[in-house]
Parts: C-alpha cells; sequence; structure tokens
C-alpha cells in the first residue's frame, strides 16, 4: 500500500492532501451518523463556550455544537454527492453522444442545456421550496438541475474535439463502430476531466447547500451547517464558536474536494504525459527539448484548405 | 574578435529522473556578415544551446551550470533579466519554427509590429506605424499597409514567416538566431524565406546562428556548420568542406540517411540507417556518446573517454577517435 | 505494373462548406480541397501522391478511406464501388484497406496499452480468440522491428520512430492488401526516417503489400514509390513512372518543385541561389 501511494504522493501531494481532508470529513459524516448524540437534544445549558462536556460549546437552544457539526457535515455531504452524481450520470453520457454525432441531435440537445442554463439556480431553489415545501430530495433535484448544463457542455466539447482526433479515425478505419468509439475512446479520453469537473461541483454544491439553507430555504428537521449558521448570525459577537465550526467544515469539506479534484487532473495528466496536445498535423520536429520521458509537441501549421504564398 | 562567441556553455535541467545534460560542452563563433548553421537531430540541444544564449530557457528547470556567451565582447550569462531583454529585443533577434505559435492571434500585425518598435526604439505611434509598413517591405511581403490591419490567421504561412522575420529584425539586430525557421513551411516558400533571411544578412551585416535538422538547408544557407550529438558539437567546419569530407561518423550517416532525388535504382536501394537511438541525456555512457551506435568503435578508447574537440584540418574540428580520414584501413564493425 | 488493378479512383472531388460569416455578408464559395481526380494502384504497386500544404492529398487519402464521404466521384476497391457500400460490406471491405498516419503522437490513443492498440482491427472484425489475438500482435510487432514486451507498455514510453512502428503493426493486423500512408515519416528525424522507409519497403516486398503514400517530400516519396502523382490545388498535374517524372518533368509545377528540393551539395544550392538572383531560374 505505501509503495502504491508513493509515487501517487510525489506526483500529485495535492490529491493526498485532498483525499486526507475528505477522509477526515467523511470520518466526521460518519461519527455522526454513528456515534455522536441526539442533535436537536435542547438543554440547559445555553450558550457556553466549548468545554470538557461540549468540546464545541452548546448553542442557543442549548443543542450541542460539535454533535449537530457532525450531522450537518453527513448531511452536506450527502446532498452534494448525491446531486452531482445524479447531474453527471446523466449530462456527461448525453454531452458525449452530442458532440460526437454531431447534426440535429446535437442541436436539440444544446438548446435543451441552453435553457436549463438560463434558469438563475437560486431564484429557482427558493421558488421551489416556497411551492414544494423545503426538503433535501428537492436540493438534491435543484442542484442537478444547475450543473446539468455544465457538465453537458464540458462532454460535449470533450467528445468534438475527440472525434476528429488522428487515433479515433484509426479506430474507424479499421471498421469500428460508433458504440465502441464512444466506450473505448471517447470515455475514456474525456472521463477525467468530468472526474475533475464533478470534484469541483461537489465543492460547489455544498456551497450553495450552505447559502439556500442559510436563506432558510433548507430543510427544518435536518440539521445542515448552513442551517447552523443561519442561527449563527444573531449571536456572532457572543457565540463565536457557532459560526466557527460549521464554517471551518464547509471549508474543509470544500476544500478537500477542490484539491482533490486539481490533484486528479495532475495524476492523471502525468500518468498520459506524452499524449498529444491540440491537434497540430506535425511538419518537422517541435523545439528540440531534452528527453524527459515527456514527447515534445510536435509544431506545424494548420492545414487549412487553400495554398501556401 | 566575432560578434558571438559561446565558450564551453551548459545546460543542464533537473527532472524527477535525474540531471538532463542537454548542452554539455558547446563553443562556437559567428562572424558579422556569416551563418553558421546548427544541425542535429531532435534532442541533440541545438534549440536548448540557442535559448540559452539569450537566456530564454526556462530557469528553473533548466541552469546554465557552465561556459559563458559573449555578444560583441559583452557577457550575456552575467546580465540581468531586464538587461537581456533588452539585448534580445535590440541586439539579438529571434524566429522560432511556428509562427502562428509565435504570434498573437487575437491581435492584428500591426499591433504586433508597433510594439516592438514602440517598446524598444520608443517611436511615437504614427513613425512606429511607417517604420512597420517599411519593415514589411523590406522582407517582401505584399501589399504591406494593408497587412498590417490583418490578423495572422488570415495570412499564409510563409507570409506569417515573413512577419516574424519583420518582428526579429525589427530593431537592426546584430544577430539572427533562426531556429528551424523553414520547417513548418512548404518547399517553394523555403527557398524564398531562405533567400530573404540571406538578402537581409547581406545587406545588414548581420550574422545568422541558423538551427536546424534538415542538412539540405544548412548546405544552402550557412557559410560553417556545427554538428550536434546529445549535448555536443560532434563536428565543424566550412559547409563545403564538411559536406565533401565529412569526418564523423554520425555526420556521415546523416548524409547516408537522406533518401536522394537523382540517379537510378534508388527504388530498389535501402536508406543507410544508423542503428539504435541517441543516448539518454540523464544516463550518458562514460565514452564517446556515440559509441554505441558508431560501426567503427572499438572496445579501446571510445568506451572509455569523451574524444575532445580536435582541428584535423585547418578549420575543420571533430570530436572523434576515428574520423574518417584515419580510417583508411580500418573495417567498419559488423 | 504486373499486378491487377487494386485501387481505382474516377472523379473524385471532395467540397468543403466555407466558414459562415456575418449573415448579412454574401457566403464566400465552398472550398474544393480535391477538384476531380483520376489514379489507379495495382496490386504490388506503390503510387507516391505529392504535393505541397494545402494539395489535397490528405483530403484524397481520407476520402478514398471514406473517413471522410466525397462529394462526387468514384473509389473502387477489389471491385466494390466504396462510396455505395455502407454498414457491415464497408466494415468488411476495411479489412483490406488500412492507414498509416501522420503523427506519431497522436494516432495511439494514450490511455490505451500497446496491445489493445494493435489489436483493436482484431477486435473489431471479431478475428480469433483472445489468446490468438495475443500471439498476432506479438507477431506484429516482431515483423515492425520491437521487443515483445512493448506489448505492455503505453505510447508516451516510446520515441516517435517506435510509435510509428506501433501504427504500422497496427495496420498490419488484418493483413491488408492497401495501405494507405499520409505523411508517415514527415514528423520523424532523418535517421529514424530512413528507419521506417526501409522497414515499409521490406514490408511490401515481404507481404505483397500495395501503398498509397503521400508526403509533401519529393526525396523521401521517390525512396517508396514506382509511380507518382503530383497535386496542386485539388488537382493532378501529373502523373507517371517515378523514374520517368524525375528525370523528366514535364509539367511547370512539377519542375518548380523539384528545383525547390534542397539536396546535400553546397555547391548546387548556392548555384540555384545564384540563378534565383538573377532571376534567370523559375521561381522557387
Amino acid at each position: 500500500m505505501r509503495a502504491r501511494l508513493a509515487p501517487i504522493a510525489s506526483t500529485s501531494p495535492r490529491l493526498l492532501a485532498g483525499l486526507t481532508l475528505l477522509a477526515v470529513v467523511g470520518l466526521a459524516a460518519l461519527a455522526g451518523a454513528l456515534l455522536a448524540g441526539d442533535p436537536f437534544r435542547t438543554s440547559e445549558a445555553l450558550l457556553t463556550g466549548p468545554s470538557g462536556h461540549h468540546p464545541f460549546g452548546t448553542d442557543n437552544l442549548g443543542r450541542d455544537v460539535l454533535d449537530r457539526v457532525l450531522h450537518g457535515t453527513g448531511t452536506s455531504l450527502e446532498v452534494s454527492v448525491l446531486a452531482v452524481t445524479t447531474g453527471t450520470v446523466i449530462a456527461a453520457p448525453l454531452g458525449l453522444v452530442s458532440g460526437y454525432a454531431g447534426g440535429l441531435l446535437d442541436d436539440l440537445l444544446l438548446k435543451l442545456a441552453e435553457v436549463l442554463q438560463i434558469i438563475p439556480g437560486f431564484l429557482l431553489a427558493l421558488v421551489a421550496a416556497a411551492v414544494f415545501g423545503a426538503s433535501l430530495l428537492l436540493l438534491v433535484v435543484i442542484l442537478a438541475v444547475i450543473f446539468f448544463a455544465p457538465t453537458f457542455r464540458l462532454a460535449r466539447g470533450e467528445a468534438i474535439g475527440l472525434r476528429g482526433r488522428e487515433f479515433v479515425q484509426a479506430s474507424r478505419a479499421a471498421g469500428a463502430g460508433h458504440g465502441r468509439i464512444l466506450r473505448r475512446h471517447i470515455l475514456p479520453s474525456a472521463l477525467t476531466i468530468l472526474l475533475v469537473n464533478a470534484s469541483f461541483q461537489a465543492g460547489t454544491a455544498v456551497l450553495i447547500e450552505t447559502g439556500l439553507s442559510f436563506l432558510g430555504v433548507g430543510e427544518r428537521d435536518t440539521v445542515s451547517l448552513g442551517a447552523m449558521l443561519f442561527d449563527a448570525q444573531s449571536y456572532l459577537e457572543q457565540a463565536w464558536w457557532m459560526s466557527l465550526f460549521p464554517g471551518a467544515f464547509v471549508a474543509l469539506t470544500v476544500m478537500g474536494m477542490n484539491l482533490s479534484g486539481d490533484g486528479l487532473h495532475q495524476l492523471r495528466d502525468v500518468r498520459a504525459s506524452g499524449r498529444a496536445g491540440p491537434r497540430r498535423p506535425a511538419r518537422g520536429r517541435g523545439p528540440a527539448m531534452p528527453r524527459l520521458g515527456v514527447a515534445p509537441t510536435p509544431a506545424g501549421p494548420a492545414k487549412a484548405p487553400g495554398g501556401d504564398a | 574578435m566575432s560578434l558571438l562567441e559561446v565558450h564551453e556553455l551548459r545546460t543542464h535541467f533537473d527532472t524527477r529522473r535525474g540531471i538532463v545534460k542537454a548542452v554539455d560542452g558547446v563553443s562556437l563563433s559567428v562572424d558579422r556578415g556569416r551563418t553558421l548553421g546548427l544541425v542535429g537531430e531532435s534532442g541533440c540541444g541545438k534549440s536548448v544551446a540557442a535559448l540559452s544564449i539569450t537566456g530564454l530557457v526556462p530557469r528553473p528547470p533548466a541552469r546554465i551550470v557552465g561556459g559563458r556567451a559573449l555578444l560583441d565582447g559583452r557577457e550575456l550569462t552575467a546580465l540581468g533579466d531586464r538587461e537581456l531583454e533588452d539585448v534580445r529585443g535590440r541586439e539579438i533577434g529571434m524566429i522560432f519554427q511556428d509562427p502562428m505559435t509565435s504570434l498573437n492571434p487575437t491581435l492584428t500585425i500591426g499591433a504586433q509590429v508597433c510594439e516592438t518598435l514602440r517598446r524598444h526604439l520608443g517611436l511615437s505611434p504614427r513613425e512606429a506605424r511607417r517604420r512597420a509598413v517599411e519593415l514589411l517591405g523590406q522582407v517582401r511581403l505584399p501589399d504591406p499597409a494593408r497587412r498590417l490591419g490583418d490578423h495572422p490567421h488570415v495570412l499564409s504561412g510563409g507570409m506569417r514567416q515573413r512577419v516574424m522575420i519583420a518582428l526579429a529584425i525589427a530593431c537592426e539586430p546584430k544577430l539572427l538566431i533562426a531556429d528551424e525557421p523553414t520547417t513548418a513551411l512548404d518547399v517553394t516558400i523555403q527557398a524564398q524565406i531562405l533567400d530573404l533571411l540571406d538578402e537581409l544578412r547581406r545587406l545588414r551585416r548581420m550574422a545568422i546562428l541558423l538551427i536546424t535538422h534538415d542538412m539540405g538547408v544548412v548546405a544552402e544557407a550557412a557559410d560553417e556548420v556545427a554538428v550536434m550529438y546529445a549535448g555536443q558539437i560532434v563536428e565543424r567546419a566550412e559547409t563545403v568542406e564538411l559536406f565533401d569530407h565529412p569526418e564523423h561518423p554520425y555526420t556521415e550517416a546523416l548524409l547516408g540517411a537522406l533518401p536522394r532525388l537523382e540517379g537510378r535504382g534508388l527504388r530498389s536501394a535501402r536508406l543507410a540507417t544508423i542503428p539504435g537511438r541517441p543516448p539518454d541525456l540523464a544516463a550518458l555512457p562514460p565514452g564517446c556518446r556515440f559509441a554505441p551506435r558508431c560501426p567503427y568503435a572499438g572496445a579501446d578508447a571510445c568506451a572509455d573517454r569523451t574524444p575532445a574537440l580536435r582541428e584535423i584540418r585547418p578549420g575543420h574540428l571533430v570530436r572523434i577517435c576515428h574520423p574518417a580520414s584515419e580510417r583508411a584501413r580500418r573495417e567498419p564493425r559488423a | 505494373m504486373s499486378g491487377d488493378v487494386l485501387l481505382s479512383v474516377r472523379g473524385l472531388v471532395k467540397q468543403f462548406p466555407a466558414r459562415r460569416g456575418a449573415p448579412w455578408k454574401a457566403r464566400a464559395a465552398p472550398i474544393r480541397a480535391v477538384a476531380g481526380i483520376d489514379f489507379e494502384i495495382a496490386e504490388g504497386e506503390s503510387l507516391g501522391l505529392v504535393g505541397e500544404s494545402g494539395s489535397g492529398k490528405s483530403t484524397t487519402a481520407y476520402c478514398v478511406l471514406q473517413l471522410l464521404t466525397p462529394t462526387a466521384g468514384e473509389v473502387c476497391f477489389l471491385g466494390q464501388e466504396l462510396t455505395r457500400t455502407r454498414g457491415e460490406r464497408l466494415r468488411r471491405m476495411r479489412r483490406e484497406l488500412q492507414i498509416v498516419f501522420q503523427d506519431p503522437y497522436a494516432s495511439l490513443n494514450p490511455r490505451m496499452r500497446v496491445d489493445a492498440i494493435v489489436a483493436e482491427p482484431l477486435e473489431v472484425h471479431g478475428v480469433g480468440s483472445a489468446r490468438s489475438r495475443r500471439a498476432r500482435v506479438l507477431e506484429l510487432l516482431d515483423t515492425v522491428g520491437l521487443d515483445p514486451d512493448a506489448a505492455r507498455r503505453r505510447p508516451h514510453e516510446f520515441s516517435g520512430g517506435q510509435r510509428q512502428r506501433i501504427g504500422i503493426a497496427r495496420a498490419l493486423a488484418l493483413s491488408p492488401r492497401l495501405i494507405v500512408c499520409d505523411e508517415p515519416v514527415s514528423a520523424l528525424d532523418v535517421s529514424i526516417q530512413a528507419q521506417i522507409l526501409n522497414l515499409l519497403s521490406d514490408l511490401q516486398r515481404d507481404l505483397g503489400l500495395s501503398y498509397l503514400f503521400i508526403s509533401h517530400d519529393l526525396a523521401v516519396v521517390r525512396a517508396v514509390s514506382d509511380r507518382i502523382a503530383v497535386m496542386r490545388a485539388g488537382e493532378i498535374v501529373e502523373a507517371g513512372r517515378a523514374d520517368d517524372v524525375y528525370a523528366n518533368p514535364a509539367h511547370e509545377y512539377t519542375r518548380a518543385l523539384l528545383a525547390a528540393v534542397p539536396v546535400p551539395d553546397p555547391r548546387r544550392m548556392r548555384a540555384r541561389r545564384d540563378e534565383r538572383r538573377r532571376g534567370t531560374s523559375a521561381p522557387g
């Protein structure tokens, strides 16, 4: 295990850092679900600071902040992971197929994505909450809708770029069908950037969820970090622990997700080093960089129809 | 004294796999009004050498660990970044292989040329414009005044390269470094560009350091040729002399590997090849760097030490234990 | 040449729609990358298609392979009219017609292992079992001069010349009759170029292959071709046996092209330059 971690750690310290943070956050959420006490239990000890009995202090209703933070983290993770997974699983394949196929299908799907993109997310959330009543499920659906268009466009863009690449042409020349090309060439090549995108979206999802709860849109019955921050507003001066700890956990979660995404990108790029950059037909060699195990990118003129003068 | 003098330049790269000795003891000189062709295949270090001279090699991961480069007696390797920037604009001009990536696609030609003129010569916008049209005319760009308003993608490859040349000579540099200036161009345009460079060289008494992998280009354009292999210069001579009497097996092999245009029986003949590949610059063999691929390498001196560059004839230097003229009775290794 | 005609191209045209500018500006004329060309390749023969950038030679290659749909014209391969062949029948034709691409860095999927890359054509056509495919891959790698342990590695671990060999191995997998080589050595150093050209010649001799060899480099084409066709602006301006065309070019463009090719002979190059300066020779 250590032997396998070492190369990852050296190529992408960011990934290691990100995953560590997420592990911490994940453990916290697990602890919240399994070990912690009841986050709704009120007590007489109102607004007490951190102490042995209440390591993160108590809030205005005497509830233990540590318990609430652990539960809240779990909620945030649940919502964001669910939302991003749903969004990606639906939007990414559609985007890849749309970009690869082009033509009428692409035009239609693109219009759909554009429509979804125009809708302002927060407004939609507020309206939907007012109409359907706030709930976690609603939150997940709203987030998935918000993330559909960017993921779709990203996947579509990748597919458009990839379909013209020479190794895809080689596959076509060998007689491969579209299904095979999408499965064996387009999807694996686009996977990295889709995963990176998903990890960044997860971080954003946590923030949006926090924000919505902060505005009072989130569900009443569950604990969320955003709702805690909402409650903490009135006690900023008296009870700093009510805002610091939930805020810190939001920051840790988002940072963990972003670092992981960044690190994943780094890792995959280094592994596939020497992969061709943007398609440029080679005429002669690129600048002679020393052989570092990274192939120099051949440079050449873009092949435009029409002569040279 | 030559305009450009380089003594034992060494540039090493710090990489994860170790220290890559991209340039390892390169010495050369170019006089005013002459062209030195620096020729070698990819990875030999010719571009890194040029970038090291002008201070453009990225540091880190590169380090110039030894040697000096002098322009008109002034030591370039000792200059700070700001001073080097000034030198690069005003005394050294550079043109690269791919004009499409060297020109900013979002700016017009005029904007880019004028920017250089104003930055380095302090001209007013009107003067810069006038001078830009003049320059584009000197590089024989048709209809220069109109071209100022064009974006790079509108022009053909050959025309873009002319713009690059105009940018490079805008401030009347003493030295022009051209790194694969014709590689990306069609053959018919290539000749035109080389002619243009030659004309500019004669008119302005510039020195040209011409870097290329193409032996045909150096045959036409270079007065003197230096052949690079694995970070070192392995042979140097006047062009005609080099082509008539190559001494280093690598030079011979390069010339032999070129497909011939004229002659009979070319279809059935096989091209002479050099077995193997260039050495890993992070893990160089202890002796002569060419020995593993050399048909004449013996188990003797070749494996132990790197031969020094020696003058085998006046004006003809070679770095090899078994130069062609001393090989009269030696059988090539099978 | 002695063999039967494998490939016959007649009246091939490929047009690209012009870029749409602003809606109120008139639409530019469509670009005719290939403007009606004819040529044939016989069994065991090598046809060199030569031209500068923009001449339409690569577009021609793509049209022959049906990677691009020709706007007009016929591509008749092994008696089948490819432009009218679809689906499964076209797929089966592809077994006999393969391609080696120009860019060794872009023509191999960087995320796939070499054995998967070379075996892909076999998998696509369901040839053999997994074990027999593995054996075939090793055989192919050996044919192109690569070690068997290359099979487990990925493209970025190889040099340009070696990657090109992998591409050639992939093209050979289905034992095609005709291989289209689209500038296969343009991105390689001279010494590696020579190795690959020798390999291609050897393969032709040993396996009875035919080539459509596309290049801008007249000297390279000379080394590999029996007949050549010179393309310019989408048309073939001259064609014939290589020896004849190179010795006595009939068309002025061919002459200009030949006159411009750099030769490693300083005296000749200087003489040419002096002629150009005096304005006595054709522009070049």
